[in-house]
């Protein structure tokens, strides 16, 4: 019986989990400082993931021999992944209060928010892998029209800007950490989805979202320079793009990213906590949890 | 049944999004210049808004608001006092700055910008040596912030040069080197002249 591996599906997945809120409200604090922050964080978090996903390959895998190890492992994980969740939708429901939606309130803009994410958190894995698939080819080609058609308004002067030490790098450096490392559910996510935790796919999606971040990360300094350290600065440096008198205001087009991200990354970590408890808590029906297990990755 | 529920839901969801949060053109005044000046501890915010419900002599249908107080925060309240409607700033394109502001004050001038709601980054910034001449000067289309936009545009066309005076430009780096790019527009026997620091001049 051919089964379908879905590699690409999981490096797009994990590329859109990686910029998640990540593109929407960097730490921005001096050029150079900023970006030394990122690739240092960047460096981090890709080791990080790349074994603990070897590790949670092997905890995740379902024997008695490692129970108690196991239960702590899923706990520790579930705390991330809810973590996670909340800084990712806390930062996306401050967006669209603060910039999408203004006028309309909270409580609707939550429900309208939570529908989206529960679709995607129930919806089967084959139809969220493929919904990040088409997400990912659409996000990276806006990425990469709105950073072509942005470079005549970059200042590459910048660059010369002096580095600020210390207290701002362990800043951008914890910051960025916050944001990258939930990524590690993913791992988990894999395992419990595909027997695998698919550590390549895992790697290399995680360092196309790094790059894809960092793009978002340099249009929005080139742009704004000392400005970049507002919130939404990628928006805010979009705004700035027109064509004649006809295309304006242009940061319309940031609105898809960002929800995207957000959602993906907020659904992702969801189902995450779901199927890790799924597991911990004992099935009357063991052939029910079989089900998941759709497919193997090579 | 599951799917179609599923997608209908999802569907409500984007079309949600498009029924709240909307603004009616005729319920609010859509601001597209605003000007800064202070003159003995009074600060003065003018601002042209078209408003398509006021009765105004105007074919474009702007108006001038002004307000007084010892800040520009105190100053923008006072004219969000005397109005019924909510401003709009979407529309915003150039902001006017008195020539006689100093550099801590046209700081103060920039970072209340950026506070505006829905403020584009891509705005135009001018200083003017007298504000009340320059908004109560007759322009081609009737708004002068669009005039002014259309001004800095053909001079640059004309004479091949970018005269880098958007905010994003303008606060990218220190606010001296902002402030050295932003022309001066002079309004004189219903005319506007701009002049740039080296001494080009437009009409």
């Amino acid at each position: 019986m051919n089964r379908t591996t879905y590699n690409i599906h999981s490096i797009a997945l994990t590329a859109l989990f990686m910029m998640g809120n990540a593109i929407l409200a960097p730490y921005i604090y001096g050029f150079k400082s900023t970006l030394l922050s990122f690739l240092v964080s960047s460096v981090l978090a890709l080791l990080i993931i790349a074994a603990v996903s070897k590790f949670l390959n092997f905890v995740f895998l379902p024997t008695k021999k490692h129970k108690i190890f196991f239960y702590v492992i899923a706990f520790l994980v579930g705390l991330l992944a809810i973590f996670g969740a909340l800084d990712t939708l806390y930062s996306y429901i401050r967006f669209l209060t603060n910039i999408q939606m203004p006028q309309t309130s909270l409580i609707l803009i939550c429900i309208a928010l939570a529908i989206p994410v529960a679709a995607l958190v129930f919806c089967s894995n084959s139809a969220l892998y493929k919904f990040c698939l088409l997400s990912a080819i659409i996000s990276s080609l806006a990425i990469v029209l709105i950073f072509i058609g942005g470079i005549k308004y970059f200042d590459f002067t910048l660059f010369k800007a002096n580095p600020v030490i210390n207290q701002s790098l362990t800043s951008g450096i914890s910051e960025f950490l916050k944001s990258f490392l939930p990524a590690i559910c993913i791992a988990a996510f894999m395992t419990l989805t595909k027997e695998s935790a698919c550590t390549k796919q895992t790697i290399i999606g995680v360092s196309l979202g790094l790059f894809a971040t960092a793009v978002c990360l340099l249009q929005s300094m080139l742009t704004l320079g000392v400005s970049a350290n507002q919130d939404f600065p990628y928006l805010k440096a979009v705004s700035v793009i027109s064509s004649g008198s006809l295309f304006t205001r242009l940061d319309g087009f940031c609105f898809w990213l960002f929800f995207v991200c957000a959602l993906v990354k907020s659904s992702v970590c969801i189902k995450t906590v779901w199927l890790i408890t799924k597991t911990v808590i004992p099935q009357k029906n063991r052939k029910n949890f079989s089900a998941f297990f759709d497919y193997k990755c090579q | 049944m599951k799917k179609y529920v599923l997608v209908l839901l999802t569907a409500a969801v984007a079309l949600l999004c498009g029924c709240t949060g909307y603004r009616e053109i005729e319920r609010g005044y859509l601001v597209t210049a605003i000007g800064f000046s202070v003159a003995d501890s009074d600060f003065t915010i003018t601002l042209e808004a078209i408003s398509s419900s006021d009765a105004t002599d105007k074919p474009s249908q702007a108006i001038t608001l002004s307000g007084n107080g010892k800040s520009f925060d105190a100053a923008y309240s006072a004219i969000e006092k005397q109005l019924v409607k909510p401003l709009y700033f979407e529309q915003l394109g150039t902001v006017i700055i008195a020539d006689t502001l100093n550099d801590t004050k046209i700081e103060s001038v920039i970072d209340f910008c950026k506070k505006l709601p829905s403020t584009n980054y891509g705005i135009y910034f001018i200083k003017a040596n007298n504000m009340e001449t320059l908004f109560n000067t007759e322009t081609a289309s009737g708004v002068l912030g669009y005039d002014i936009i259309g001004i800095i545009k053909n001079f640059e066309k004309h004479n091949g040069v970018k005269i880098s005076n958007q905010l994003y430009e303008i606060s990218r780096s220190s606010i001296a080197k902002g402030v050295e790019n932003m022309p001066t527009l002079n309004a004189f026997d219903g005319k506007l002249e701009l002049g740039l620091a080296n001494g080009g001049q437009y009409e």
